[in-house]
C-alpha cells in the first residue's frame, strides 16, 4: 500500500492557521509539539508532520474504507531529515520525506519498493492539475511496464481511489496522487 | 438558527479553500468538504477553527473526525450552539 502528501509552503505560509496553538492542537501530539518546537524550524516542521501523517491516512484510510478526520490517532516518528515512521493504531509505516524551500513532500509504503516523481504545474486551476498528474503518473507506469502509453488508462474506482488499467485490464500497482498549490507528485507501488 | 442561516454561513467559512467551483455553486446538506468541494485535507482544521470562531464554540478531537461534509458540520454546530 501507498500514499504520498505535498505540500506547497509557500501556499501553506498564505492559506492556514499554522500559527496558532489550537491549529497545532487539532493536529499534533504533545510529543509532536515538542519536536515542531525543537529548533527554528517551526514552520517546515509543522509541514513535515502533516505529510507523514497524511501519506499514512491515506493508506489506512483505503484498507479501513472510511474517511475520518483523526490526525493525532496518527504518531509520528521523526527518524533523520528523510526518514521516519508513523504508527497508527498496531502499524508502523515508514515515511521518506522531500524538503525544498519551496515544498515538503513525503512518501509512505509498506514496502520498500515505489517510484514517485514530483513537478511543478502552471496553472492553479484543480481539474489541469489532476489531469496533468494522471499523464505524468501513465508514463511512468508504461516505462516502467515497458509498453506505449495508450495502452495504460488510470480510471477512478467508486470509492474515488485511482487505479491502473492496461489494455482494459485492473492491474495490482497501486497509485497514489497529491496536489497542492503549483506542486504535485505521484508515487505508485 | 434556521438551516439556510447556518448553510450560508458555513458558505462562506468554506469558500476561500474550495477548489470546484461547480460543486461549490451546487452545495447541499450532502456536499462533502474534500470528495465534492476538492478542499486540501492540509485545510480541513482551518475550517474547523473557522466554525469554532464564527459560532463561538470548541470542537473536540473526537468530535471533527467525522466533520467531513456540510450535513456533519451542521449538525455539530447545532448541538453545540444548542446547549
Amino acid at each position: 500500500m501507498i500514499g504520498n502528501d505535498i505540500v506547497d509552503l509557500e501556499f501553506a505560509k498564505r492559506n492556514s492557521r499554522w500559527q496558532e496553538q489550537r491549529f497545532l492542537d487539532k493536529l499534533f501530539t504533545t510529543e509532536e509539539q515538542d519536536f515542531i518546537r525543537s529548533d527554528d524550524q517551526q514552520f517546515q516542521n509543522i509541514w513535515r508532520l502533516w505529510t507523514m501523517k497524511e501519506s499514512v491516512y491515506k493508506i489506512t484510510s483505503r484498507a479501513e474504507g472510511k474517511i475520518r478526520f483523526n490526525p493525532t490517532d496518527f504518531k509520528c516518528i521523526v527518524l533523520d531529515s528523510n526518514q521516519g515512521h508513523v504508527i497508527y493504531k498496531s502499524q508502523s509505516i515508514a515515511t521518506a520525506t522531500t524538503t525544498d524551500k519551496s515544498f515538503i513532500q513525503t512518501t509512505a509504503c509498506s514496502n520498500p519498493q515505489w517510484i514517485s516523481k514530483l513537478f511543478q504545474f502552471s496553472s492553479l486551476d484543480y481539474p489541469t492539475q489532476h489531469s496533468e498528474s494522471v499523464q505524468q503518473a501513465i508514463k511512468a507506469y508504461a516505462a516502467y511496464k515497458n509498453v506505449v502509453d495508450k495502452f495504460v488508462a488510470v480510471i477512478k474506482n467508486s470509492r474515488g481511489i485511482p487505479q491502473f488499467y492496461m489494455n482494459g485490464h485492473l492491474q495490482p500497482e497501486q497509485l497514489s496522487l497529491t496536489h497542492h498549490g503549483l506542486y504535485g507528485a505521484f508515487a505508485i507501488a | 438558527m434556521k438551516n439556510e442561516d447556518l448553510i450560508a454561513k458555513l458558505k462562506t467559512i468554506v469558500q476561500p479553500y474550495v477548489q470546484d467551483e461547480d460543486a461549490f455553486n451546487n452545495l447541499s446538506e450532502e456536499t462533502t468538504f474534500v470528495g465534492d468541494l476538492k478542499i486540501n485535507s492540509a485545510n480541513l482544521v482551518d475550517i474547523i477553527l473557522d466554525v469554532e470562531d464564527e459560532f463561538d464554540i470548541r470542537i473536540e478531537n473526537e468530535e471533527m473526525e467525522q466533520m467531513l461534509s456540510v450535513k456533519a458540520a451542521m449538525a455539530i454546530v447545532n448541538s453545540k450552539i444548542a446547549s
